[in-house]
């Protein structure tokens, strides 16, 4: 293999179920034209007493990495800097939370796209897996034992575009992805851009690290010059673990979580707002959802239009970058 | 060959190469959606267009071919056959840039993002086809229109309505549009044609796309050649411009015009493609890259090739037929399988 050109960073804690799906849907294997695209996998994993077991860690592919680490926050941001350190490839890919499942495109399809602008944010769309939002669907009897039954139904190690079948809008991106997305569990940009930001600020300090997704997301995309695309074809699969968002208590962490963010952002945090460059083949399971983020995405342009505003305005350069 | 050029004298990456015939009015218009202050994100000096325009009596004015930009050289020569095929192999050697484009009917009017993303697709690979969905102005293909006049009418109150020279308002072009007949299922259904085109020149020259037997009236169904030759190599991947597209404009031209003929006239087209195909002509069956923005007068035609696109996925799964034909067979001829 020759020098790394992606590394891609998987945040997880305390979901040993998860991960192990998680990372098959980083291997090679399963990836398209995974063993061309030069690539590393750094697994930090901080302590519980569900850690990854030991088969798990000795069959990881030869570009995987895997560290365990002790931490005392309930928040990952220590642990994404340190993923970011650990990373060798001039372009990186950040997976905060471990749960989510890949489509096998990604890789190819963030690689494609680095070699059109290497100065870019790549974001990959949201999905839960079960029939709705995971926090909604947790009411109706869905847990992991459900969980494990759908993924069984469908031969996803071989067709991994099957996910979409089994999968809900997460409410990360509820009007689909032609409209401005609120965070993306899997995005990748220049090593360099993610140390201009500074990493995960580490005052994130709330469970799961809060909002931490949303403010890199936005920090990121509103670096001067950074171009910015979207693999529409591709998703990213949250599989349920009671983790921080996905359950009970959720309303009052939400609000937590909003709070702080809109501290970080003087004016108030808004997600970003810029016309994404769609990359990407579009299997038949991705055609519904192709469809229904048009209808949302002309629904926006005929509500801008009413209200006068900008459909873009991160793109318009309107907004000044408010962050305090 | 005539050359009242202006030249810039610096050599571009990209040529784009235009044929135009009898079509002064429609051959202007294409010309402006190519200059750089209609093209969104590109500068003069990214691109050169070369104009070949075979002499008839309907000609671009000489005060416009002294107005164009200095990365459009325009030429005119006359022409012994009613195919652009002579014209194509005159005008590719005159492109100086490895990347081309090819427009082969004049009359194709493009939008705002189509060079600044054929430039990003060309880093996609290193040896990629892009191809731009194919519309007609008019909400009905050109050649079932029986009052030509009414037609032509329409189309330039419609352009003159749109402001459609005003930067994004080119993409006002889709909302008086169908997809043309060559991919009448929309974009996500297999290419029949592309209208414009890009590849590396040398990948043009090897599959011998200005073929000589292409001497039918327009050159017949050489478009239709090329994008399929082009297509059938497995190390060029399809990238298809979604959220751009040409626009036929009516002109009285081979194709579009008296429709009491057309249905013979294209036939005898799909007969000399068939004979050179060994009767095994078929739209690309390939999986498209889709590459680009969607901006809001795509988003109809965006929704309605979805619809066809699923219907087909649907028939082809019930069949238990590969979905891209041509990607199976060209991965099999990789392993060395002959079907």
């Amino acid at each position: 293999m020759s020098t790394i050109e992606i590394s891609i960073i998987v945040v997880c804690h305390d979901m040993s179920r998860q991960m192990r799906n998680t990372l098959f849907t980083l291997s090679p294997e399963y990836q398209r034209a995974g063993n061309e695209i030069p690539y590393e996998v750094i697994i930090v994993e901080n302590a519980s007493d569900n850690n990854l077991p030991a088969d798990l860690i000795e069959s990881l592919p030869a570009n995987f990495k895997y560290f365990r680490r002790e931490e005392t926050s309930v928040s990952p941001v220590a642990a994404i800097n340190f993923g970011l350190e650990q990373a060798t490839g001039p372009w990186l890919g950040l997976m905060v939370d471990g749960a989510h499942m890949l489509s096998p495109g990604v890789l190819h399809f963030a690689s494609k796209t680095r070699c059109m602008s290497e100065y870019s944010l790549v974001t990959v769309p949201v999905y839960h897996l079960g029939p709705q939002e995971q926090h909604e669907s947790a009411a109706d009897g869905y847990d992991e034992g459900r969980e494990s039954e759908l993924l069984d139904s469908i031969d996803w190690r071989h067709n991994g575009y099957a996910l979409f079948d089994i999968a809900s809008w997460c409410g990360a991106n509820p009007r689909g992805f032609l409209a401005p997305i609120i965070e993306s569990n899997c995005f990748f940009a220049p090593a360099s851009a993610f140390n201009d930001i500074g990493g995960a600020d580490s005052r994130f300090q709330l469970p799961g690290g809060g909002a931490i997704n949303l403010h890199m997301l936005r920090k990121l995309g509103t670096l001067p010059g950074l171009e910015y695309f979207c693999l529409g074809g591709e998703g990213t699969f949250h599989q349920y673990h009671g983790g921080v968002t996905s359950n009970v208590s959720r309303s009052q962490l939400q609000a937590k979580f909003d709070a702080q963010l809109q501290e970080f952002w003087r004016g108030g945090y808004r997600h970003l707002e810029r016309n994404p460059v769609i990359v990407g083949s579009f299997a038949p399971e991705t055609i519904d959802r192709l469809r229904y983020s048009s209808q949302c995405m002309e629904r926006r342009f005929a509500n801008c239009r009413k209200q006068g505003w900008q459909v873009w305005p991160d793109d318009a350069g309107l907004t000044q970058d408010n962050q305090s | 060959m005539d050359t009242p050029v202006p030249d810039s004298g610096s050599s571009p990456q990209l040529s784009i190469l235009v044929i135009g015939y009898q079509m002064a009015e429609q051959l202007a218009n294409t010309i402006k959606s190519l200059s750089h202050d209609y093209q969104i994100g590109v500068h003069a000096t990214d691109y050169e267009v070369v104009v070949i325009e075979n002499r008839s009596e309907d000609m671009l004015s000489q005060k416009l071919v002294e107005s164009l930009p200095t990365n459009i050289r325009y030429y005119q020569r006359d022409n012994d056959s009613s195919s652009p095929v002579a014209a194509l192999a005159e005008g590719l050697e005159l492109c100086r840039g490895h990347q081309l484009g090819v427009i082969i009917d004049g009359a194709q009017l493009v939008t705002p993002g189509v060079i600044r993303f054929a430039k990003m697709a060309f880093k996609y690979a290193d040896d990629p086809l892009i191809a731009v969905p194919g519309y007609h102005l008019g909400h009905k293909m050109q050649h079932e229109v029986e009052d030509a006049g009414e037609l032509l009418t329409a189309q330039r109150e419609f352009l003159e309505s749109i402001n459609w020279t005003e930067s994004d308002n080119g993409y006002r072009l889709f909302n008086w549009a169908c997809f043309s007949p060559a991919n009448r299922n929309g974009f996500l259904h297999p290419l029949m044609e592309s209208n414009v085109f890009f590849c590396l020149k040398q990948s043009f020259i090897d599959i011998d796309g200005a073929n000589a037997r292409f001497q039918l009236p327009g050159g017949g169904a050489i478009n239709l050649h090329i994008l399929r030759k082009l297509g059938m190599s497995a190390t060029r991947p399809l990238i298809l411009l979604a959220g751009e597209g040409t626009f036929h404009q009516y002109h009285g031209g081979v194709t579009t015009a008296n429709p009491a003929e057309y249905e013979a006239r294209v036939n005898t087209f799909n007969e000399q493609l068939q004979e050179i195909w060994d009767m095994n002509f078929k739209a690309l069956r390939r999986e498209p890259v889709i590459l680009g923005q969607f901006p809001e007068p795509v988003h109809a035609h965006l929704q309605a090739s979805c619809t066809t696109a699923q219907r087909r996925f649907q028939r082809l799964r019930e069949g238990n037929t590969p979905l891209w034909e041509d990607d199976f067979n060209l991965s099999l001829a990789a392993k060395g399988v002959v079907k």
